[in-house]
């Protein structure tokens, strides 16, 4: 029957021509400007600074193309081209008269092309009781105009040592470079809190508030109001307390202020990491040794939005094979910041300490080694810049 | 019975596709395997395959590594439609992944070839507009730049550094956090 037959091979090779084929001697030098970027194309930003100097023709390449540009922009979010930035000095309240030193800011990679990296504008409060805003801008681009003009002044004439806990989040970084500084400062009773605007050079002050019952709680401890992060998600700035059990929320669009509960789990303990998933809905996540705890903000059975525990994701073993490390190399997992849905972290949190920073994608679940580095106070990643020096076509031939 | 089996072999037959090398040589291929080169396809639409298509851009060597792939890839294809649509349970996802785990180990091997080959994958990729082959082979290239120095790289690849040392010195200057 012919149905019983073997199929027809689906290809097959007619009988080759007897001669010798002489061996490839191909190199990337045959590989015309497209397919170089083409390459280049699947390779971080650093790998792509170093490809680049290895000639004059790569180098041409990479500058002479502004589409490679952007479609490098497009194929790498910020886990890709992403760097950490490592003051030298803690960014993180009480920043208490003696220790209103000028700060001083180094930043491993530069900002982006003046704009403010997204909620990691380079100011501090220099001295909050002198209500000075300092610019710890550094390198090239245009800095934004507060930055030339150095400080500007908190509107608050007579801040008493109990508002001292203030903290600054960005309300935007998106072009055209105007954005805005929050300022909350928190005393025991009150809520202070100014915008600066970079359009109108000005501080707006809002107006004071003492509305939280869960502010009512007794509390021993002298800084119990430590605002010791702010991240931006989805229209709103959380602020994150030290030792207490909600997180400070502001609306960026009506400018009101709110207090959210955190879940169990996490009151009083200021060890976790608000952020944002890669569908820009609020997230929390924190570390415990080498697991992760991850909370998305969803309506439960009664309809009621909360902080609902997602996943719990056990790290240990990923982590020392991506590092080759034993646990005796690392104290612990440490949530730095989370943008776009990738967590980025630390294995340790203690200056001097040897350290390696891994991103970790909360969709794919993949872990990716970044590099290992002293830990110096603080890091935090942010969107690297194009290197000026790759841009433009000015390569001499 | 035997007319309907003459019948297939005769539509099977009628896909058929003769690839000729720059050295003349002739390779037979289904057209499913052929039209994963969107150069092919576009050729084929326009009804100027016959008598074979001359591909003088390419090397019988090469030719038999693409005509691999696109073969081993079309079968993927195939099934991916066959699949997609109403067998969702779990024992189908099972084959798919076997499927899948299979494919990957293919492509790895696939890619067990010496630079100047892969060098010709690529143009030969790109001459014959095959995606994927495209995307595994250049991936293949960056993956063995990754984390490597300039001087590294210059070795690796037969480079001549022909920038001044002072243009060099500037822009490791400038982007000192990627030589770090």
């Amino acid at each position: 029957m012919a149905s019983q037959q073997a199929p027809p091979p689906r290809w097959r090779m007619l009988p080759p021509a007897h001669r010798e084929v002489p061996s490839s001697t191909t190199t990337i030098h045959e590989l015309e400007e497209n397919l170089i970027l083409e390459i280049f194309l699947r390779l971080s930003l650093p790998s792509l600074v170093r490809a680049a100097v290895s000639c004059r023709a790569f180098l041409a390449a990479v500058r002479s193309s502004p589409v490679f540009r952007r479609r490098f922009h497009a194929l790498h979010p910020p886990l890709s081209s992403a760097s950490f930035s490592i003051p030298r000095a803690p960014t993180s309240p009480p920043l208490l008269p003696s220790a209103a030193a000028p700060t001083q800011t180094s930043t491993l990679p530069v900002a982006d092309h003046g704009v403010p990296p997204r909620l990691r504008p380079p100011y501090q409060l220099e001295n909050p009781a002198a209500g000075r805003l300092q610019s710890n801008h550094r390198g090239p681009g245009s800095p934004p105009p507060a930055a030339r003009r150095n400080e500007r002044r908190l509107p608050w004439q007579d801040l008493p040592n109990k508002f001292l806990l203030a903290h600054i989040g960005c309300l935007s970084d998106e072009p055209p470079r105007t954005f805005r500084v929050v300022c909350v400062c928190h005393g025991k009773s009150m809520m202070r809190s100014a915008i600066f605007s970079s359009g109108t050079g000005d501080w707006q002050i809002l107006p004071r508030w003492s509305p939280n019952p869960l502010m009512a709680q007794p509390s021993t401890r002298k800084y119990c109001y430590c605002l010791h992060s702010v991240t931006q998600v989805n229209g709103s700035l959380y602020w994150s307390y030290d030792k207490q059990a909600y997180q400070l929320v502001l609306d960026t669009a009506t400018l009101q202020f709110n207090f959210t509960d955190l879940p169990e789990h996490l009151k009083g303990q200021g060890t976790y990491m608000t952020g944002e998933t890669k569908h820009g809905k609020p997230c929390i996540v924190s570390a415990e040794e080498f697991t992760l705890s991850v909370w998305f903000r969803r309506a439960n059975a009664d309809g009621v939005e909360k902080w609902m525990l997602d996943s719990v994701i056990p790290l240990e073993e990923e982590v020392l094979q991506a590092t080759e490390g034993s646990r005796d190399d690392h104290l612990a997992l440490e949530v730095g910041e989370i943008l776009d849905g990738v967590v980025y972290l630390s294995t340790s949190n203690r200056p001097g300490f040897s350290c390696w920073f891994l991103s970790f994608c909360l969709e794919t679940r993949k872990l990716e080694k970044l590099f290992n580095k002293t830990f110096d106070n603080s890091a935090y990643p942010y969107i690297m810049a194009w290197p000026p020096s790759l841009v433009g076509n000015n390569v001499n031939p | 019975m035997a007319s309907a089996g003459s019948g297939d072999e005769k539509a099977a037959a009628a896909a058929m596709i003769t690839l000729i090398s720059s050295d003349n040589e002739k390779f037979e291929v289904t057209e499913a395997t052929a039209t994963l080169s969107q150069t092919i396809r576009h050729m084929i639409e326009d009804g100027c395959t016959d008598g074979g298509v001359p591909l003088p851009n390419v090397t019988s060597k090469i030719l038999a590594r693409v005509i691999e792939y696109c073969k081993k890839h079309a079968t993927a294809a195939a099934g991916e439609e066959g699949s997609s649509s109403s067998f969702s349970d779990a024992a189908f996802l099972e084959v798919d992944r076997a499927f899948l785990e299979e494919l990957e180990e293919f492509d790895d091997a696939f890619l067990e070839v010496d630079r100047a080959t892969l060098f010709d994958l690529i143009l030969a990729a790109n001459y014959l507009d095959i995606k994927g082959l495209l995307n595994l082979t250049c991936q293949k290239v960056a993956d063995s730049v990754k984390g490597k120095t300039p001087e590294q790289i210059r070795e690796m690849y037969n480079i001549v550094n022909d920038l001044t040392p002072e243009e060099e010195a500037e822009i490791r200057r400038e982007t000192q956090w990627a030589f770090e």
